[in-house]
């Protein structure tokens, strides 16, 4: 369906451009409008968060999340530690979410093979359970076997059978077993030769850097910094990938493919099967909220957020009571930079035949994970 | 779909399939991750599958707001789609 809905969403297009067997150049646009924001000027700052929260689907808590961080900079009175861990862990929700529809549907898609719906509908379920039962939280505490529930369903989606990956070996065993879906994805890549595809030097998005950041949104009259992101002048990426970047498994596979394609997939399953200790952690008070950041003053609130697919930011200016101006910095606007990850880890790569490369492009934009639908072409 | 826009669902397919019908436009999706949706119910999108039930009553609300954020554009001068 292309209508105006759709346009006002916008969609990434990749193209790839062939000369004498290789990648010479690589095109990413995006015709995503991070200037839509704009329409909530004018409004109340307090109606703000709310209004976000209906606007966006994809990852309306995050959003959400980092619209509340900012606002409340405006006010600066901060929300109850209780809240702030609400918060939180419906962040992570999400990112669960997000993630086992990666994993279920939109892998198994590219592969042209049907979506594990059950699964996915298995885990949405028991993330459920556990969102019903965050109001109350923490005075009443979350009923014992939902966090539980969400394991052993994430365990059945990826057909773990209790397994830790430990180290590439332990991957190696449950890829070659091949069960579901991501375990397919991976013998793919492995099959290909893939597990080095897409592999470059690229820094991550420094780490929450709030007053910098800011600094960039409010000269960014031009939408042109929310648009293309750039730090000190570079490109930079965001997401699974760098937060799972010390975790053992993924540490040894970039050790050995560096950050392509077989270390991108990995390290977001290690993410999604990490997902439900670390909400463990935060329901019992263990953990702190390590994933989001406020700052603010004369009028003006910067909120950040670890959102599924990397840093979120909202930055809201205020006059009076009303917002004066509205940013939002969203993770697919760095991770698809025209000078991002698929520009530096495709361009002099040896190209074969177009109809497999124009997949194996796919592949890695999967893999990257844009919040909106993605076209690739090679010419 | 990256923002929450409802479709409303025409007419209802067989083997958990609908077409839903947006601004004039019609497209065959997956009612297989949401129970007990009728014909005129809204719905939100995600890459051809419904993913939320909304009632028709909440959904022309989130409508009007989605209209009301489109003519904010204008007012800016940011040109809408």
């Amino acid at each position: 369906m292309k209508g105006p809905w759709e346009d006002l969403e916008g969609r990434i297009m990749v193209a790839v451009h062939l000369e004498r067997g290789y990648v010479a150049d690589v095109t990413v646009a995006s015709t995503r409008r991070p200037e839509l924001c704009r329409a909530l000027e004018g409004m109340p700052v307090k109606a703000v968060p709310s209004m976000v929260a209906l606007l966006f689907h994809v990852c309306s808590a995050a959003q959400e999340c980092a619209a509340r961080i900012a606002c409340e900079q405006i006010a600066g009175l901060p929300p109850t530690a209780g809240e702030q861990s609400r918060r939180q862990i419906r962040v992570v929700l999400e990112t669960v979410r997000e993630h086992a529809w990666a994993v279920c549907i939109e892998w198994p898609r590219r592969l042209g093979m049907a979506p594990e719906v059950e699964a996915f509908a298995g885990i949405r379920s028991a993330l459920r359970a556990i969102d019903e039962g965050l109001p109350d939280w923490p005075d009443k505490p979350m009923e014992e076997g939902t966090l539980r529930a969400l394991a052993q369903a994430i365990d059945r989606a990826l057909a773990l059978e209790g397994r830790v990956w430990e180290g590439p070996g332990a991957l190696h065993s449950w890829v070659t077993a091949g069960i579901c879906p991501a375990a397919h994805f991976l013998q793919k890549v492995r099959d290909e030769d893939l597990a080095e595809f897409g592999r470059c030097s690229l820094r991550p998005v420094p780490d929450m850097i709030a007053w910098d950041l800011d600094g960039a949104l409010a000269a960014d009259v031009d939408h042109r910094f929310v648009s293309r992101p750039e730090w000190e002048g570079d490109a930079c990426e965001t997401g699974p990938l760098v937060r799972m970047s010390g975790h053992p498994l993924v540490a040894e596979l970039w050790q050995r493919y560096g950050n392509g394609l077989l270390t991108r997939l990995a390290a977001r399953l290690v993410e999604l099967v990490g997902l439900p200790p670390r909400l463990g952690q935060l329901l019992d008070g263990l953990s702190g909220n390590d994933g989001v950041l406020g700052i603010g003053g004369n009028g003006v609130g910067l909120g950040q957020v670890e959102a599924a697919r990397g840093r979120l930011a909202h930055r809201v200016k205020v006059e009076g009571d009303r917002v004066s101006r509205y940013q939002i910095l969203a993770p697919t606007e760095w991770n698809f930079h025209p000078r991002g990850p698929l520009w530096r880890g495709l361009v002099g790569r040896p190209a074969g035949n177009a109809d497999i490369l124009r997949r194996q492009v796919g592949f890695l934009a999967v893999a990257l994970d844009p919040c909106v639908a993605f076209t690739v072409q090679v010419t | 779909m990256c923002l929450a826009v409802p479709v409303r669902v025409e007419r209802l397919l067989d083997n958990e399939m609908a077409v839903v019908e947006m601004d004039g436009l019609r497209k065959e999706i997956s009612l297989a991750l949401v129970d007990g949706v009728r014909e005129g119910d809204y719905v939100i999108l995600h890459v051809g599958y419904a993913l939320t039930r909304l009632d028709p009553e909440e959904a022309e609300r989130t409508l009007a707001l989605f209209a009301e954020l489109a003519n904010r554009l204008d007012d800016l001068g940011e040109v809408r789609p």
